[in-house]
């Protein structure tokens, strides 16, 4: 039984090595001039989110919901609506976090941290990070439907939060689909975005902070 | 200055922090058992007052033999694990920010308290109080510390 059972695990990892093939320098460059070419022409971005945080110590997992709205220029709303509501906005060099209880509006040039947060959540969404090797060591896949690209924190204060942030981007609109983060104690975090509308008009309300 | 460097490195720990100023209203009453130990996930959305600010997140907790529970920020970021059995609360993994004696002795004995009714005699500054709506209410008050629990 146990054979089998080894026979099996063998078997699923191998079909996982298959399907995500560590790119070639070609592949990479073409992988990083695409993303590159499609973060240009980003005008704006929205979508719905599922947020699937597994908890190892709990065995459990936590599914949150949410939209997510993209402006060039430095505007972001990260906006939970399932289970709990809350609001992480960046717009004209503030963020401001709202949920049920509290509200608070911060200058970004006021504080490093939030300074970083702001560096961190923007690279993400436009794709910035990707070149930023002083940060992060960079590893390309040529996997099968998605890409995936590893970043493996450089820095102390984020390796010993993350051991890894793993983005799928699609190579159909060279967009991220997915994102993994690998925490240091083992939790992973999923975030997966949907019904996703490039450059399409917003409101100027959703990156008013008020 | 304890007090200042734990609510700094809490402040550090966090990341997506909110912060305000909040009346706190004190409501006198007091149940021994604030959260029913059921062999299933309860979530609860938990803010954390120290002084004229507060933290969001996350508490996800389970109880089987013993209680076992995660604190995140709403992104998903694990702040720390815990245990709780009858006598003692150990934090398993911190986030770095967090892993310093003092507040982990803190956070420790605050939910022993919250979680572990029988060991309350013998605890001193705190006090757990339940409103009608279901809040739960954790003071410290050596610390000027509140931790409110809403169920998810």
């Amino acid at each position: 039984m146990k054979r089998i059972f080894a026979f099996c695990l063998l078997f699923v990892c191998s079909i996982s090595v298959y399907s995500q093939r560590k790119a070639t320098v070609e592949q990479q460059r073409y992988m990083c001039q695409k993303i590159a070419e499609a973060s240009a022409s980003l005008r704006t971005l929205q979508c719905r989110f599922v947020q699937t945080k597994e908890v190892s110590v709990l065995n459990g997992k936590m599914i949150s919901r949410g939209m997510m709205y993209y402006r060039e220029g430095n505007q972001l709303r990260w906006e939970y609506t399932s289970p709990y509501n809350y609001i992480f906005l960046i717009s004209g060099g503030k963020v401001m976090m709202k949920s049920d209880r509290s509200k608070n509006i911060i200058d970004i040039r006021s504080s490093k941290l939030f300074q970083e947060i702001t560096r961190i959540m923007m690279s993400g969404v436009n794709g910035t990070g990707l070149k930023d090797t002083s940060r992060y060591q960079v590893f390309y896949y040529d996997g099968s439907p998605l890409w995936q690209i590893v970043l493996i924190p450089k820095a102390k204060v984020m390796k010993q939060m993350f051991h890894s942030i793993q983005l799928f981007v699609s190579p159909t609109d060279y967009q991220v689909d997915r994102v993994v983060m690998t925490e240091a104690n083992g939790d992973k975090t999923v975030i997966s975005l949907r019904d996703k509308m490039i450059n399409k008009s917003i409101g100027d309300e959703k990156f008013a902070i008020r | 200055m304890k007090n200042l460097r734990f609510v700094s490195a809490l402040i550090l720990s966090v990341i997506m922090v909110g912060c305000t100023a909040s009346r706190m209203s004190t409501l006198p009453v007091d149940s021994a058992v604030v959260i029913v130990p059921v062999d299933t996930i309860q979530q609860y959305r938990l803010t954390i007052h120290f002084g004229k600010q507060n933290i969001t997140g996350i508490l996800m907790i389970r109880h089987s033999d013993c209680w076992k529970g995660n604190v995140m920020n709403e992104f998903g970021i694990s702040a720390f694990d815990f245990t709780v059995t009858d006598r003692k609360c150990k934090i398993q993994h911190a986030v770095s920010y967090l892993n310093k004696w003092y507040i982990r002795r803190t956070i420790e004995s605050d939910f022993l308290f919250l979680l572990a009714p029988s060991q309350r005699p013998f605890m001193k500054s705190r006090k757990v109080e339940t409103e009608p709506d279901g809040t739960i209410r954790l003071i410290n008050t050596a610390h000027s510390i509140q931790y409110i629990l809403n169920k998810i």
